[in-house]
């Protein structure tokens, strides 16, 4: 039984991390908070000994894709729906999982994370806390994609700056 | 953007401070699992096909090819024997 979650919708922008040749990652920012989404996921790992090799892996992967041939599909698996672009970056001897928004093969927009212990991730609610944001801010992308608000141009996302998102 | 430059700084702090293992670790296992996939392509097979040739799971496959997976020495051994090609050397 999937437990319940309240959303309440906060503002957010969407900040740019870090730009290769072949990539480029961002992270979300929700107002008033002091640290960015993919920070929180950060000095969580970081904290704990256990998940600190983890968390490692985890972000020298990124680096390497954004190095090498960038965010390829076949190096995420897919959360949420069907539909949405939410996936997750595992490090498949680990539990833990940073939850992100694929919207190319050159551009990620990386959420927060944490431990799965749970074979679904909406049977854990702050996973499921996760993984629902990532799919409202799909939505909103796509919206605005569609209206040509933002265009994913190579590793960029161009206009994304001037937006403020209902989460 | 303040938050934006915070967030990479923490992100280059934990590359840097990552021991020389771990990096060699990820690296080997995106070199081999780009490797494979590039093999399967050039020889034309769908992961159904190789798991079948390999004697495993389709999963299987496709947890070799998504990178990071910790491959055991005989799962290189399957792998080189029935793409027909070394997947890694030793330097001697």
């Amino acid at each position: 039984m999937p437990h319940k979650t309240i959303h309440i919708m906060t503002k957010a922008t969407i900040q740019s991390v870090r730009q290769t040749e072949k990539a480029g990652l961002f992270t979300i920012c929700f107002e008033g908070d002091s640290y960015t989404e993919f920070q929180k996921f950060i000095i969580k790992g970081n904290e704990n000994a256990t998940l600190q090799p983890d968390l490692q892996k985890i972000l020298n992967a990124i680096q390497r894709m954004m190095n090498a041939v960038g965010f390829l599909e076949r190096y995420f698996r897919p959360e949420g729906k069907i539909r949405d672009r939410v996936a997750a970056l595992p490090i498949q001897t680990s539990k833990l999982r940073l939850y992100c928004l694929r919207l190319s093969d050159s551009v990620l927009i990386v959420g927060n994370g944490g431990q799965k212990t749970t074979k679904t991730y909406n049977e854990d609610p702050e996973i499921n806390g996760y993984v629902i944001t990532l799919q409202k801010l799909d939505d909103i992308l796509r919206l605005a994609e569609q209206k040509g608000t933002i265009h994913i141009e190579e590793t960029e996302i161009e206009g994304i700056d001037d937006q403020i998102f209902d989460l | 953007m303040k938050h934006a430059s915070e967030t990479e700084q923490l992100f280059q702090q934990v590359l840097d401070e990552t021991p020389k293992a771990i990096k060699q670790q990820v690296e080997w296992s995106y070199d081999i699992a780009d490797h494979i996939d590039a093999s399967l392509h050039r020889k034309g097979l769908s992961q159904k096909e190789f798991a079948k040739m390999v004697g495993t799971s389709e999963a299987a496959v496709s947890h070799w090819i998504g990178g990071g997976h910790n491959f055991t020495l005989s799962t290189l051994a399957k792998i080189s024997a029935a793409l027909g090609e070394p997947i890694i050397s030793v330097v001697h």
